[in-house]
């Protein structure tokens, strides 16, 4: 096996481990008012909730050790890739089962809350509020442009156009001209685009509870959260927008001889726009688990839920299919992040839109 | 500005907005003009159902407190509730003061529990 090949290998192991890893602690992430999802005493969460955590670790470890390690070694010694990577999917499927077996072998330890009073403010929550006019533009040019930009310039494209670039900017794989091999990159962006347009919608009119008892702190914590979810979507939406719009003109960059001069230059401006989006997404991740801690410190906790809504989460608060709620977005009960009500009304409009990835990679594999 | 929704409070949840929404008319902090929110938001914030809190709207309209436009939300019309009687008005607090009398409060007691209440509800009135 070549040593570029074992390097993917190894990275693609590393990938599988970090999702691994992020299981590994998921259920420790707020301690006893998320263990496992579910809201326990601290005698429990130290008693037998340790013993718990305990196996779980070790079936965990097992699994990746009887997968991912045996899949990784088979694939070296038979040099094929596919054996690696049925068995890194094969780790990540049955690391899940596991911590939803789990999740349910906690569920009868739940503690029930006593919080029956619950507030909502009068103001009126609306994306026009979060939306910069002057961005959505932009973002829209970036977007729409090359689409038009490759359009005007297909006949002018050879027959057999570069598809990947190595580090350096170089071509490094080749294929025939089509649609797909053209326009895929801006394809993908008009759908990425289409999709956090959608979630930024439905994070605006995500579920706010507020317990009646100290209803102004919730309040003021649960705006700056959204406050934050909305700087953060529009930083990547831009950023997403820049990228994609820039690696969209590779393709003519590199074919055309009169514009072959500008391929160094956007080469370059690839990795600003990489290297904003790691920070910025850390910067938010920093920025939720600040927002919480702080509301933490005050009330003691950050999420309330209600009792009737706590039953209506399973694979230990992974997914809330909850038809009496009205709301389509909630707080994840784990603390970071937010989740669909797959119940709730609409969400079969994102399940479809979810449903047109396979569509774009068959589009893209079958090269129609 | 909130409202605030007791689930073992007997009387049921739409009553209780409407309750709500009309102390905050009376102490003044919501006034003429404003807009109150669309009915999912609140029905999502409180985690009851969209017909509930749409009835408590209806209720208010009736009442001719709230204008509610399609589409264009909720606008608080007037501060002041329909064309009610005093007599119609001083019933419930007849049945009331009775209850209190019953369960043998003194007048003095009585009327500082009103004075009372009438404290708390006139608040930041205007």
């Amino acid at each position: 096996m070549k040593g570029e090949n074992l390097a993917v290998l190894i990275s693609l192991g590393a990938t599988d481990l970090l999702v691994l890893l992020v299981l590994v602690f998921m259920p420790i992430m707020r301690r006893e008012r998320a263990f496992f999802g579910v809201r326990v005493s601290r005698e429990i969460y130290e008693g037998i909730g340790k013993r718990i955590l305990r196996r779980y670790w070790l079936c965990l470890v097992a699994t990746f050790l009887a997968f991912a390690a045996i899949g990784f070694l088979t694939s070296v010694y038979r040099r094929n890739f596919l054996y690696a990577i049925v068995s890194y999917l094969l780790t990540l499927l049955v690391a899940f089962l596991l911590y939803a077996s789990f999740a349910r072998e906690v569920r009868p330890f739940r503690e029930i809350s006593d919080t029956k009073k619950f507030a909502t403010s009068l103001n009126t929550r609306r994306l026009a509020d979060y939306t910069h006019y002057a961005l959505e533009v932009v973002i829209v040019l970036l977007t729409i442009a090359p689409v038009f930009v490759l359009i005007y310039y297909y006949p002018t494209i050879p027959e057999r156009v570069p598809v990947h670039w190595g580090f350096n900017g170089m071509p490094d794989r080749w294929a025939h001209k089509s649609f797909s091999t053209v326009f895929f990159l801006p394809v993908l962006a008009l759908y990425m685009q289409s999709w956090f347009l959608v979630l930024k919608y439905d994070l605006v009119h995500a579920k706010m509870t507020l317990p009646a008892q100290q209803a102004e702190v919730y309040l003021a914590a649960k705006e700056q959260l959204i406050v934050a979810s909305m700087r953060m979507m529009d930083w990547i939406r831009g950023l997403i927008a820049g990228l994609l719009g820039l690696v969209s003109m590779f393709m003519l960059l590199a074919t055309n001889e009169s514009l072959r001069h500008w391929m160094p230059i956007a080469n370059f401006l690839v990795w600003p726009f990489v290297g904003l989006l790691l920070v910025v997404s850390l910067y938010y991740i920093y920025r939720f688990m600040s927002i919480n801690n702080a509301l933490e410190a005050v009330t003691g906790n950050s999420n309330v839920q209600r009792e009737s809504e706590a039953e209506k989460w399973s694979s230990g608060g992974l997914f809330y299919y909850n038809p009496n709620d009205p709301a389509l977005i909630v707080e994840k009960r784990d603390g970071l992040g937010f989740t669909y009500n797959f119940a709730g009304e609409g969400i079969r409009l994102r399940m479809a839109l979810l449903a047109l990835v396979p569509v774009i990679v068959l589009w893209a594999v079958l090269d129609l | 500005m909130f409202i605030v929704v007791d689930e073992e409070d007997r009387r049921p949840i739409y009553q209780q907005v409407v309750d709500e929404i009309k102390s905050l008319l009376a102490r003044g902090q919501l006034k003429e003009g404003a807009s109150l929110p669309p009915v999912r938001q609140v029905a999502s914030d409180l985690g009851v159902n969209l017909n509930t809190i749409a009835t408590a709207y209806r209720e208010l309209q009736r009442e001719g407190l709230i204008t509610i436009k399609h589409g264009a939300g909720s606008v608080v019309s007037s501060r002041n509730s329909g064309d009610k009687s005093e007599d119609e008005l001083r019933k419930p607090l007849r049945g009331a003061l009775t209850q209190f009398k019953l369960y043998g409060f003194s007048r003095s007691e009585i009327m500082n529990i009103v004075s009372e209440e009438l404290r708390g509800l006139l608040k930041g009135a205007r």
